[in-house]
């Protein structure tokens, strides 16, 4: 089992330098944050919607642009690895597809968290919002999003490389998927905006956990089939 | 599917089990048929050449045995604790990070240490590209270090696709040293190739593929006379 942690680590690290050598995904989310954030501040702030509509829609508009930059960035999820089959090299030195998918995941789920971060920042700023009292509660949500989002990403991204029908595909099978995190983003973030916690009681956690552990759960299982082909 | 040539292997190759077995493998990709019901088996010690025009079906036959591809029909039987190098025509290396970033990467995996990591840059003629990255240096070092990595921590079965394609010649000769030491250890080697002339002193064995199909399959350790004799009869009948 120390074996496996310790071959897990060595990909996790594998991972993150593939990215900060490149910091393609990561110029990518930023970008598309920053210039999204700002014309949709611009939009809002030219259409003269009053303080307390705009509060009302800070949550939806932050989790539009965050699923949008997300996904247009998750096409590099599995390039790496696909570009000189490095899967297989990797699976038969003996690496399972459950340790390629999760070190994939960790690593995406970070770079997403990142980005979450920086979002709130542009866009709180861009539309007037102060966040700070609940920074803590939006961060947590994040995390929780960043993480379920990277586990249905690496797997969707790992299907679609291995298809003539890549760019059409990806978006046609995240899409769908995203529909139940997407609500328990929105609900959780209204929560806190609008109420200053999480609401007791809440369902919306439980959903955000359940896509989660689904997603993680094909993943796992399912990867290594994906990325063989 | 049955030698044609009764030459026997040496001693120790002849009595051990076959290290890869195929049985009547079949591979299609939409209506063409890219391997046609291939069974041979390779035993230790053997390194087998598998020779065909372009589109004969070598590549997916390889890729087949090292279990990179299904099979539609047939099995591929082999020890489960056999360990297979595989350099193919992907390189399998991350093109962002080193030469060395590479090759490290799979030594931690199969826990192999910093000596004997250099010991295979050294052997490879790495030692100059270690530190560039794969995307910068030349299709000769890519290749070089796409076998280092197949080779990494000795398997006991090399399935390797034209391996000497992008080689100088002082590299060729590295590979041609190393498979001959792997087959002296018991281990096999399947090996597709056009470049007979480099190879072939190597071989123990000639397997022609011919649209997906074995055409002829020969013990060649009568030496380049013998796999010349193969190649031959194999031109002969495709006049």
């Amino acid at each position: 089992m120390a074996r496996w942690f310790s071959v897990l680590t060595l990909l996790i690290r594998k991972e993150a330098a593939i990215e900060l050598r490149g910091k393609e995904c990561l110029t990518l989310l930023f970008c598309t944050t920053v210039v999204v954030a700002a014309l949709i501040g611009a939009g809002v702030s030219s259409a003269v919607i009053d303080a307390t509509t705009t509060k009302k829609i800070y949550p939806m508009l932050v989790w539009v642009v965050f699923l949008l930059t997300t996904t247009t960035a998750s096409v590099r999820a599995s390039e790496a690895e696909l570009e000189g089959r490095g899967f297989e090299g990797l699976l038969l030195a003996g690496v399972s597809g459950t340790q390629i998918y999760l070190s994939k995941v960790l690593v995406t789920a970070v770079l997403f968290f990142t980005n979450w971060a920086l979002l709130l920042m542009v866009t709180s700023a861009a539309l007037d919002q102060s966040i700070r009292a609940v920074i803590g509660e939006l961060l947590l949500i994040g995390a929780g999003a960043a993480l379920t989002l990277a586990t249905l990403i690496v797997l969707i991204s790992g299907v679609a490389g291995t298809s003539r029908l890549r760019g059409v595909l990806l978006p046609l099978l995240t899409l769908p998927l995203l529909f139940p995190l997407f609500l328990a983003g929105v609900e959780l973030t209204t929560e806190c905006i609008l109420y200053g916690a999480i609401v007791p009681g809440s369902v919306w956690p439980g959903v955000m956990l359940v896509s989660g552990a689904a997603f993680l759960l094909v993943g796992v299982n399912g990867y290594e089939v994906v990325v063989r082909g | 599917m049955g030698s044609e040539s009764a030459a026997p292997l040496s001693g120790i190759a002849r009595e051990r089990a076959a290290l890869v077995e195929l049985r009547g493998i079949v591979k299609r990709f939409g209506s063409s048929v890219v391997v046609n019901n291939v069974s041979f088996s390779c035993k230790p010690g053997e390194v087998v050449l598998l020779l065909g025009a372009n589109g004969a079906g070598k590549s997916t036959l390889l890729r087949i045995i090292a279990n990179l591809v299904r099979a539609d029909r047939g099995g591929v039987q082999r020890d489960a604790s056999t360990r297979v190098g595989f350099a193919g025509h992907y390189t399998c290396l991350y093109s962002k990070l080193s030469v060395r970033a590479n090759l490290s990467l799979y030594a931690a995996i199969l826990g192999i240490d910093s000596t004997g990591l250099q010991r295979m840059l050294t052997a490879w003629g790495l030692n100059d590209a270690q530190h560039r990255s794969v995307a910068e240096v030349s299709r000769g070092v890519q290749s070089r270090t796409s076998l280092a990595r197949a080779l990494m921590g000795e398997p006991e079965l090399l399935v390797l696709d034209e391996p000497s394609s992008n080689l100088d010649e002082a590299s060729t000769e590295t590979l041609c040293e190393v498979i001959r030491a792997q087959a002296s250890r018991g281990g096999a080697s399947i090996i597709a190739t056009h470049d007979l002339a480099r190879l072939q002193s190597v071989a123990t064995r000639v397997i022609v593929l011919e649209r997906g199909a074995v055409i002829a399959d020969s013990n060649v350790t009568g030496g380049d006379a013998a796999i010349e004799s193969v190649v031959a009869r194999y031109r002969m009948r495709n006049r």
